[in-house]
């Protein structure tokens, strides 16, 4: 009952920082200076044509009721068309994003597989070969930029030794080094966390219980110690999950991969104000959706949040 | 002699080892444990009790190292066991149970699951035949057997239904020796005679022997067959409660002993132990007491008393046994 009441109040500030940003988004938008009607003219436009394009973009109108309208659409999630191609803002974002959410989700991937076993291992083993090779990935794995690890693995791995195409496309291969490039920088992070909630964990007092019952050292590490230690990793990764949408959007650039990222800096290139409006709204969107999932996943693996529910 | 006794610990001798210092912890204790027996191991805090419990289960942390003697429990020498082995014996044959229950207990697991986990990795039990098992445990402990209260948390379990669930988990297997360290400390009185009268009844149910650690002499008084007094990590005097309580002779028992208030000596001064426990890094040579012994002598300063027999099974390492302690009152 808790969890729900919890789930109510989590989806509600969800709605609010939503309202929010796109109230923010619309009046910075207005604030601004530059008539987008002007943009899609040309300069040399008479006024009756910008005129009859600020009609069509509803520019024209008292800004309360731009207001109005604006919010709405939001709701539906109707953003317009896009000044330029006029295809529909939602269609332009909804064919793009699962690619960004795959290659996201890939990078995620990577940071886990790189951050578990290592961070437990360097955990369990202190001060050995395998504690200091992850502190010396983890150092280096947060010291370089996720684009620029990109463009190393490029052309290693694409223009050197060709195991993995250099440019585009949609086949699986294509997302391996942008998957990479962005999970190591984050791998990084969730290793130094994984290693440091592990050995706290494992010089608690319960796992002394779990040695007197005499179970296998595999089943107190496992079972008991990394149990508890994921808490706080499951709620540092989803914020890193955010984070690491961001860095799709720029990893994209790197890969010449058609994902949101490319669709929305071409908008800002090209100051098709839809379109950036929109996107931005979208990101909003999905990292308040991420931040509510984690604290919803965040309550289910705390069990004194299911009941405390404070 | 094996026959009788369930454990006997034989000059042990445990030193830990921080910051390049050297803390002697335990220095040639000798204890014997007989099978179903309520051997209780007293004495003020920093005395050796919970570094002997843990070196009996091997659980020293790894600044801990022993250093001399020998832990044998049912013809084997625990010291040099093997991993293996050593798990065996951990929550099967010897079980344990702690001071402070809500940081003993797993937090994120549910309470039935810590208890199951031991039975199923013990006695190979089916998944259903250990739940099943479980239940009658916290039947038997006095815990709520329904499904729901055995899904619950340790955190939404009260301090005395934490160390029940501590106790069903430690009896589970039927160990043949449950330590008790301090496992009433934590609690209200009135749930610490609960603690202590379930504790007496697994004792008699299951024929389970227990080494309860305290320094409450008024626990001792209550339940216990057997007394060992500890100073400084060493024995200073043990004996059948009874005769202990009727007749005691190391100064230290006798001071410890006037510390509690009776019925009969109602309105006279408490007078507890003076001085404090020595620093573990620099005990006194000689008998560790005899900076706070009223009846010390030079030879006490220079010379470690033996243990030596005042009768039948009570011993006590004293030069100066039931001496006058010039006590007022």
């Amino acid at each position: 009952m808790k969890i729900f009441r919890l789930f109510l109040r989590k989806a509600g500030r969800l709605l609010l920082t939503v309202f929010i940003i796109s109230t923010a988004v619309f009046f910075a938008l207005r604030i601004i200076p530059g008539d987008p009607a002007l943009v899609v003219a040309g300069i040399d436009a008479s006024p009756e044509t910008v005129a009859a394009i600020q009609t069509r973009l509803g520019t024209d109108r008292p800004i309360l009721a731009q207001y109005e309208e604006w919010l709405l659409s939001v709701l539906r999630f109707d953003f317009g068309a896009s000044l330029f191609s006029e295809e529909k803002v939602s269609a332009l974002i909804m064919d793009r994003f699962p690619l960004t959410l795959v290659l996201a989700l890939l990078g995620m991937a990577v940071a886990f597989l790189l951050a578990l076993p290592l961070g437990v291992l360097s955990a369990v083993r202190r001060w050995s070969f395998w504690d200091y090779l992850g502190m010396i990935v983890s150092q280096v794995g947060m010291a370089v930029p996720s684009f620029w690890l990109g463009i190393v693995l490029l052309l290693m791995f694409a223009v050197w030794i060709r195991i993995f195409p250099l440019f585009g496309g949609e086949g699986p291969l294509h997302l391996v080094l942008p998957a990479v490039a962005l999970g190591v920088n984050r791998g990084a992070v969730l290793l130094r966390l994984v290693r440091t909630t592990m050995i706290e964990e494992l010089g608690k007092e319960y796992i002394i219980t779990a040695r007197s019952k005499g179970l296998p050292e595999r089943v107190i590490r496992y079972r008991h110690a990394l149990r508890n230690a994921l808490v706080p990793v499951v709620t540092v990764s989803g914020i890193q999950f955010g984070y690491m949408l961001g860095g799709a959007i720029i990893l994209e650039q790197v890969f010449s991969l058609p994902g949101v990222g490319r669709l929305f800096l071409s908008a800002i290139y090209q100051r098709d104000f839809p379109v950036v409006q929109g996107g931005v709204i979208f990101i909003a969107i999905v990292f308040s959706l991420i931040n509510f999932l984690v604290d919803m996943v965040y309550a289910l693996v705390n069990p004194k949040l299911q009941a405390g529910g404070g | 002699m094996t026959g009788n006794v369930l454990l006997e610990i034989n000059d042990l001798a445990v030193e830990f080892f921080s910051h390049r210092r050297k803390i002697h912890a335990v220095r040639g204790l000798d204890l014997t444990v007989l099978p179903g027996q309520f051997h209780a191991l007293v004495g003020e805090s920093g005395a050796g009790k919970t570094v002997t419990s843990f070196t009996i289960l091997r659980l020293l942390p790894p600044s801990a190292a022993v250093t001399r003697g020998s832990v044998v429990f049912q013809d084997h020498n625990l010291l040099t066991l093997s991993e293996d082995l050593m798990r065996n014996l951990r929550g099967r044959e010897i079980s344990m149970i702690f001071q402070e229950p809500s940081k003993y207990l797993n937090p994120s697991m549910k309470a039935a699951d810590q208890v199951i986990e031991g039975i199923r990795f013990h006695l190979g039990y089916s998944e259903k035949a250990a739940y099943q098992w479980t239940r009658e445990l916290f039947q038997r402990v006095g815990l709520d057997g329904g499904r729901t209260a055995m899904s619950r948390y340790p955190h939404e379990f009260s301090g005395g239904m934490r160390q029940r669930l501590m106790i069903a988990m430690a009896v589970a297997c039927n160990p043949s020796l449950l330590i008790a360290d301090e496992p009433t400390t934590a609690l209200d009185v009135g749930v610490q005679r609960q603690i202590i009268n379930l504790l007496q009844e697994l004792r008699g149910e299951k024929n389970m022997a227990i080494l309860y650690v305290t320094h409450d002499i008024g626990v001792v008084r209550y339940a216990a067959d057997y007394v060992s007094v500890i100073y400084t990590g060493r024995i200073v005097e043990s004996s059948p409660k009874d005769l202990l309580f009727a007749n005691p002779r190391h100064p230290y028992t006798r001071l410890l002993l006037e510390s509690i208030p009776s019925r009969d000596k109602r309105g006279s001064r408490l007078q507890g132990v003076p001085g404090s426990i020595p620093n573990p890094e620099n005990i006194p040579p000689g008998c560790s007491f005899h900076p706070r012994c009223p009846i010390a002598q030079p030879i006490c300063a220079e010379t470690l008393p033996p243990m030596v027999k005042i009768e039948s099974a009570h011993r006590c390492a004293c030069f100066f046994p039931g001496k006058d302690l010039g006590l007022p009152g």
